[in-house]
């Protein structure tokens, strides 16, 4: 009898076993690159981040690596939130002194209290009952959209410089792919790349880093934060619609050479990012 | 045969479909009410009984103390139990209702509405016990498995899934399970909670070797000695869908530990070891991981020694590799650090277990100084002393490691450069007449608080705390207990002072008054005072209670796991019932 149980338990563990993986096969990035082009869903990560997060740094390494995966297919911005994370504690010119969060980022953190950092949405998307997602859910729930037939499409048509009122004049055209249903919002963000700073981060000793290279950081946003609606009730396919707007560079801008906008269109009711774009504001 | 691969069929997807009988059976439970189960007490011996819990709070905004107002100004946590029996067959059912939930509450993925959260039905018969449904599990202390509910702090993880027990022969006891843990609460959409993707699987078996035995072991049996060995295996099933990772969708974990007693001595020991678990809590490394824990105490009357010592190297183990760190653990590792009750020590500097590794020691000294004695006086004294810390694990991180993914290289049980806290505590207790009672405890803390707390960049904090605790007898039915609290440090907020008074007019009344000071001393603090009053009545099996002033924000800990309650103002009101 007790013989027979061991052999039980065993097998069990046995049949229960595990997978040992020695030299993972772990992803390369390399030059070649290609989205799925027009007509296909892409994804807009929305990293909730600070410079005193001293793990904001590793999602933010996986938000490029999922770039480098999928290419145009990932668009990334940086939401700097939160006052424990991201607010300046020391004065300028001192480390820590830089003011990155930002009056749409402030709304983005009460309309989506992100608990700890790093969190991050991906197209706003709630997976399996979870919409702020750990980075290390980001890879899967990105794989999960990426290259589905899009409802929309969102096209940066033109970004032209308006030299005597010193703004940037946006046409967005969003033609409508498929029969659609609901009120959907068009959004749009102006991101900055590459900007230096210093950053909090575990696997350094000390954990300060500078120079380091902050990556997507949303500055502002063009007109509302939660965008303006762009399709009540319903959205017949074929149909495009058309946008027009103006934006001033605010003065947390350092280089409009770095600024990207974001435009997205998004369902009201789940706030479900449906389709993303990005285009440099000067090319 | 049909009904037979039907049955197969249902247990081989698991869960959804479980879901769905239990579902219906909860609710069919439910509707049918008291009348029934009542019914059946009266003619079959069946029994049903519950309790029921809320706590409920309305906020007003203080920007002082940062205080938020949330939109719906008001907040609760309500659980509802409903437990029925008859002779070897239970079921039961846990209602509840988070409208909305309270604020920070609770630690990881968010509860929302109302609806079932927890529902079961199990069955004994001739030394077999199966469970369907939500069950608590633990194998060991819970190194290789512990599925466990700590309401208050927001985390459970309760099994949903098939469970078995079996005891084949005396003194052998057999375990097994399967499901899924639970994730979150969402009423709204799902009508109650939900579980993670991955898949828990795991078996133990315990021994009693002079149960099991008694032949082979008669001396042991004659002095009261008991060995009891135990091992288990619990494994994880998650999908590899990422497109960076090649992960292992299967990874287990096996575990070995042994408990020797006595009249006098307790020791205790368990081994884990993880197979490779690459997850977001270890930065995707694929290094095996272990732990070791060892306790050993003694005592006897008036005297009691305890010791205590563990190793934890890269032992996270979640049923999702992206869960957040109070979601979907399916192990757990114990703290060694005293669990204070008083306000400020339990609160502000609580020490929560690192989870990707430290080592920690603990040890424990308690005497009572007999009655008559230069030292216990007429009543006798009590004297504990309690010590215990905790450092990183001794780590190397491995260069250029794009091959492997290893991570670092550790040498276990070898402490590293890094205190992450030390607690060293006295307490003196003595009766010194008929109606009062004092206790007096010192307490030094070093804390790490950038490391325990992330908050990077703060200093390592040094404090020193005192409690006075005075209780007093008016008469059989009224008393008074009190609290005096000081803490002192020259790091982060500085210094605090707090002051409790609780009055009791028994069986039915008890007043509260509570003020927490925050002066700083040597640093510079808005010297915010925190008062609070709460009053509640008690009559049979319910309590009521209602409070109202500031609350601080502060860490609420329970067996090592923290999280974060947000400041708040405002009344708060709590009933508990059971019938």
């Amino acid at each position: 009898m007790r013989n027979s149980l061991l052999i039980t338990l065993i097998a069990g563990a046995l049949l229960t076993g595990c997978d040992k993986i020695d030299q993972p096969d772990n992803f390369v990035p390399t030059q070649e690159c290609e989205g799925n082009g027009y007509g296909f869903r892409r994804v807009l990560i929305e990293d909730m981040t600070g410079f005193l997060c001293i793990a904001c740094p590793q999602a933010a390494e996986i938000a490029v690596d999922l770039q480098d995966f999928h290419c145009t297919d990932v668009i990334v911005a940086s939401l700097h939130i939160t006052s424990t994370f991201a607010e300046p504690i020391a004065a300028p010119p001192a480390p820590y002194s830089t003011e990155f969060r930002t009056p749409a980022g402030n709304a983005f953190e009460a309309q989506f209290p992100p608990g700890n950092l790093p969190i991050g949405m991906v197209n706003r998307k709630v997976f399996n009952g979870v919409r702020m997602l750990q980075r290390g859910n980001w890879g899967t729930s990105v794989q999960q959209i990426i290259g589905t037939p899009a409802q929309f499409e969102v096209v940066i048509d033109t970004v032209i410089y308006n030299a005597s009122a010193q703004t940037y004049d946006i046409t967005i055209q969003v033609p409508v792919l498929q029969n659609v249903t609901g009120d959907h919002k068009l959004a749009i963000y102006l991101t900055e790349d590459s900007v230096i700073d210093w950053q909090k981060d575990s696997r350094f000793t000390p954990a300060d880093r500078f120079p380091y290279t902050h990556r997507h950081v949303l500055r502002t946003t063009v007109g509302d934060p939660f965008g303006e609606q762009v399709v009540t009730g319903s959205a017949s396919a074929g149909q495009t619609i058309a946008r027009s707007y103006s934006l001033a560079l605010p003065s947390n801008v350092l280089s409009a050479e770095h600024c990207s906008l974001v435009a997205y269109i998004y369902r009201s009711d789940d706030y479900e990012i449906m389709q993303v774009t990005e285009r440099h504001l000067i090319d | 045969m049909r009904a037979a691969c039907r049955d197969f069929h249902i247990f081989a997807d698991m869960l959804d479909p479980w879901k769905r009988i239990l579902r219906t059976a909860t609710f069919a439970f439910i509707a049918l009410g008291a009348s029934r189960s009542f019914h059946l007490r009266a003619q079959e011996g069946g029994q049903i009984h519950g309790n029921f819990s809320m706590d409920g709070q309305y906020y007003t905004e203080d920007t002082l103390i940062g205080a938020l107002q949330p939109p719906q100004q008001w907040g609760s946590n309500a659980w509802g139990n409903l437990n029925y029996s008859t002779g070897n067959f239970k079921a039961g059912v846990r209602f509840e209702s988070y409208e909305p939930a309270l604020l920070g509450y609770p630690a990881g993925v968010p509860y929302t509405g109302s609806g079932i959260g927890y529902r079961y039905a199990s069955y004994t018969k001739d030394d077999l016990e199966v469970t369907v449904g939500n069950f608590y599990e633990q194998f060991g202390q819970g190194l290789a498995f512990r599925s466990y509910e700590e309401r208050y702090l927001g985390v459970d993880n309760a099994m949903d899934g098939l469970r078995v027990k079996f005891r084949p022969d005396t003194g052998i006891y057999l375990k097994g399970f399967i499901g899924r843990q639970r994730l979150g609460f969402d009423g709204p959409n799902r009508g109650g909670f939900f579980n993670g993707s991955g898949i828990v699987r795991g078996i133990d078996g315990e021994v009693s070797l002079t149960e099991a035995w008694p032949r082979c072991f008669p001396k042991w049996i004659e002095k009261g000695h008991v060995v009891t060995l135990g091992g288990s295996f619990v494994s994880k099933y998650e999908g590899d869908d990422d497109p960076l990772y090649e992960f292992p969708e299967n990874v287990g974990l096996y575990a070995a530990r042994v408990n020797y007693t006595t009249a006098k001595w307790n020791i205790y020991t368990e081994y884990a070891h993880k197979i490779n678990d690459p997850n977001t809590s270890n930065e995707n490394i694929y290094k095996d991981g272990q732990a070791l824990m060892l306790n050993a105490t003694y005592s006897v009357k008036g005297l009691g020694v305890s010791a205590g010592a563990h190793s934890y190297d890269n032992m996270v183990f979640r049923s999702g590799r992206g869960a957040g760190p109070f979601d979907l653990n399916i192990n757990f590792q114990p703290p060694l650090a005293k669990q204070h009750t008083y306000n400020l020590p339990a609160t502000l500097y609580p020490y929560a277990t690192q989870a990707n590794g430290e080592v920690g020691y603990q040890g424990e000294v308690f005497y009572k100084f007999k009655k008559g004695t230069k030292l216990g006086g007429a009543r006798g004294m009590k004297l504990a002393v309690n010590w215990s810390g905790a450092w990183s694990l001794d780590s190397t991180r491995i260069p250029n490691d794009t091959v492997r993914f290893d991570g670092y290289t550790a040498n276990f049980f070898s402490l590293g450069a890094r205190n992450y806290y030390q607690d060293l505590n006295l307490e003196l207790r003595k009766k010194v007449s008929d109606h009062w009672e004092l206790a007096l405890t010192y307490l030094n803390f070093v804390y790490d608080i950038a490391q325990v707390q992330g908050k990077p960049g703060k200093p390592m904090i040094y404090a020193d705390m005192f409690v006075l605790e005075g209780m007093h007898n008016f008469s059989d039915r009224n008393s008074v207990r009190f609290e005096l609290q000081h803490l002192n440090t020259k790091q982060d907020q500085g210094n605090w002072a707090t002051a409790v008074a609780e009055f009791t007019f028994s069986p039915h009344w008890f007043l509260a008054a509570m003020d927490q000071y925050n002066y700083g001393g040597s640093v510079t603090t808005e010297q915010i005072h925190y008062p609070i009053g709460s009053i509640g009545y008690i009559r049979g099996g319910s309590r009521f209670s209602m409070s109202y002033g500031r609350q601080r924000a502060g860490i609420f800990c329970v067996g090592g796991v923290c999280r974060v309650v947000p400041a708040a103002n405002g009344l708060s009101l709590s009933i508990t019932s059971t019938f």
